[in-house]
């Protein structure tokens, strides 16, 4: 690229680069595209990566469900109603592997081929080549009679296992193992929802108290699932202030003798009684059919709260007595204790809710009729927030016995 | 001669009326066509910014990522010579925008400036052919600022005022800037020729 002489070199500089173009080099647009490509926002990627674990996750139990069919046997009944047979073949069919290839059917595939026998009611039997050439996904059929005997004649196209394969038989082999993996689908999909009562015997600072409720149950997996309920709860629970910490109350005794007195009242304990509905919700791990581990935390609703205070009373007394032999006066100091109980007009915890307990528990199921369950799950429920900071001793533990259904 | 140039011209035309339309529809098939117009005109402008091949490559296709995705918002004229100019200097500036922001990425701020000894050559004619890779040698000599200013405001047509704020510097230091890197270009030039004289004889 030239410039025309005699100009001065800035406006030359100018026009030329203004001007200047390169050459397209092929193959810029297709680099481009590529980068284009790998450029995809994050969101996206992420999603690609949600969704291949996703495929993988549920194609993962059909592959392997697909290979346990391959062994299988079949009935069909009216087949030919449901896909079109080729001519010749009986309607009354059982695929079954042949003795032969009993190898070749339990180890699956062999450069891409499987042997399946094809028996007729009438003893008629065929095997049948399934050819899966690694090029394309496209299953080929070969026919073969290993009987002569009986109507299973089928006039199938001798073909070499490479050669495309009528639709038809394509439709027919699919059509027989979707229908065993659905009955065994429909024979073993259990309901993910689990529903039961439950008996909650809690022990608590040597008390019993009970409790019972209803339960539920989602399973998320084989492993995990989550598990609410309802249940109402009595507790028995008492706080000791301890010896040393009684509060002295006024004097409120009548001198005895001539001594004089001090009549401290000390509280010594607290007795609560609380009735509440405890809601709980649960992270449950099975760690096989019949053991599991639960953790979660309880709502934890209180209906009512009694509480009874126990107090001692205690009387030091100083009193004179007259010997009567030597007619001298001795004085001494004596303790008059007294106990008694009277019901506190506190009841700070009724009508509130909080969320209330940490539970952890580990259970056992039984089955019992199929679809029954009895669990044993030994419980301990640790109070957390506004609970723990009460002078109630709240912590428990028990037995759940759980029926469900 | 003048039989090909119209048909070059007609078929730019068919090119831009084509553009115009997919722009409408949203058509992003157009993409590839625009690219392979455009690339080497871009190439051109992103080799004024920076030495390295490959990333002024690296430039030319981010400016294109760009461009492809805000386009389909471009304001589409009637006419199609006009409209063939804006958009072409809408890539430009795509372009030097993106490669500035490459030179920041990769090297320290703008902030070096050279002082020139000698500054007193204020006009120079041009005596031989002027070539672009003899030019462009000349333009690397330059300081990045003072490259970066000669090139936007007097080959891009970036007005001072613009160039400050997007090289964040004072509009009197681009004028400056502008002036010494004119000055220098000159210098070098004379210098070449001069090397170039005493080769020849």
């Amino acid at each position: 690229m030239e410039t025309p002489d005699k100009k001065e070199l800035i406006d030359g500089i100018s026009a030329l680069l203004k001007a200047h173009e390169e050459p397209y080099e092929p193959g810029s647009w297709e680099n481009f595209s590529k980068q284009k490509k790998g450029r995809r926002p994050a969101a996206i990627a992420w999603i690609s990566i949600a969704a291949t674990i996703a495929l993988i996750v549920t194609a993962f139990p059909i592959i392997l469900k697909d290979n346990k069919n391959e062994s299988a046997i079949v009935n069909i009944k009216n087949s030919a109603k449901k896909a079109p047979l080729k001519e010749g073949i009986a309607e009354d069919v059982k695929i079954i592997p042949h003795e032969k290839d009993e190898q070749i059917a339990k180890g699956g595939h062999i450069d891409g081929t499987r042997n399946i026998a094809v028996k007729s009611e009438n003893g008629g039997r065929r095997s049948i080549n399934i050819v899966q050439p690694d090029t394309n996904n496209q299953i080929a059929f070969q026919s073969q009679e290993i009987n002569d005997a009986g109507p299973v004649k089928a006039n199938l196209p001798q073909q070499s296992p490479v050669q495309p394969k009528p639709v038809q038989e394509h439709n027919i082999m699919d059509f027989l193992q979707k229908e065993t993996m659905v009955a065994q689908v429909k024979e073993k999909k259990p309901s993910k929802w689990n529903f039961g009562i439950e008996l909650l015997p809690t022990v608590l600072q040597n008390k019993v108290n009970l409790g019972a409720g209803i339960t539920t149950e989602f399973r998320l997996s084989k492993s995990f699932s989550i598990s609410s309920g309802i249940a109402y709860v009595a507790l028995d629970a008492s706080k000791n202030p301890g010896l040393n910490s009684g509060r002295n109350l006024s004097p409120d005794s009548p001198p005895i003798g001539l001594a004089s007195y001090s009549s401290p009242k000390r509280l010594v304990s607290t007795d609560a009684n609380i009735s509440g509905i405890d809601i709980p919700l649960s992270l449950t791990y099975n760690l096989n059919k019949k053991l599991y581990t639960s953790i979660g935390v309880s709502y934890f609703n209180v209906l009512t709260e009694t509480r009874n205070n126990r107090y001692i009373t205690e009387l030091e007394v100083s009193r004179t007595l007259k010997d009567p032999e030597t007619g001298i006066m001795e004085t001494f100091r004596t303790k008059l204790a007294e106990e008694n109980a009277e019901a506190s007009p506190e009841s700070p915890l009724e009508g509130n809710s909080y969320l209330g307990f940490f539970n952890l528990s580990i259970g056992h199921k039984q089955e019992v009729f199929k679809q029954y369950h009895i669990v044993i799950e030994p419980f301990l429920k640790i109070p957390v927030g506004k609970l723990s900071n009460e002078d109630l001793q709240l912590s428990n533990g028990g037995v759940k016995l759980r029926f469900t259904f | 001669m003048e039989v090909k140039a119209q048909g070059s011209i007609k078929k730019t035309n068919l090119l831009f009326q084509d553009i115009n339309d997919a722009l409408a529809a949203h058509d992003h098939r157009i993409q590839e066509r625009i690219y392979k117009h455009y690339w080497g005109y871009l190439m051109g402008v992103a080799s004024r910014y920076i030495k390295d091949r490959n990333l002024a490559k690296e430039v030319v296709n981010d400016s294109f990522v760009k461009a492809f995705k805000g386009m389909y918002d471009f304001k589409r004229l009637d006419d199609l010579e006009e409209f063939q100019k804006t958009f072409k200097a809408w890539l430009a500036k795509i372009t030097v925008r993106t490669a500035l922001d490459k030179i920041r990425i990769n090297k320290s701020p703008l902030n070096f400036v050279d002082t020139y000894e000698n500054l007193y050559v204020d006009h120079v004619e041009i005596n031989n052919k002027l070539h672009v890779d003899d030019i462009l040698k000349l333009l690397f000599y330059l300081p990045d600022l003072h490259r970066m200013v000669f090139n936007m405001y007097e080959i891009e047509g970036f007005s001072h005022e613009e160039i400050s704020k997007i090289l964040v510097i004072p509009s009197s230091s681009s004028r400056t800037y502008l002036t010494r890197a004119k000055q220098r270009l000159r210098e070098l030039y004379l210098k070449m020729n001069e090397i170039a004289d005493g080769n020849s004889r």
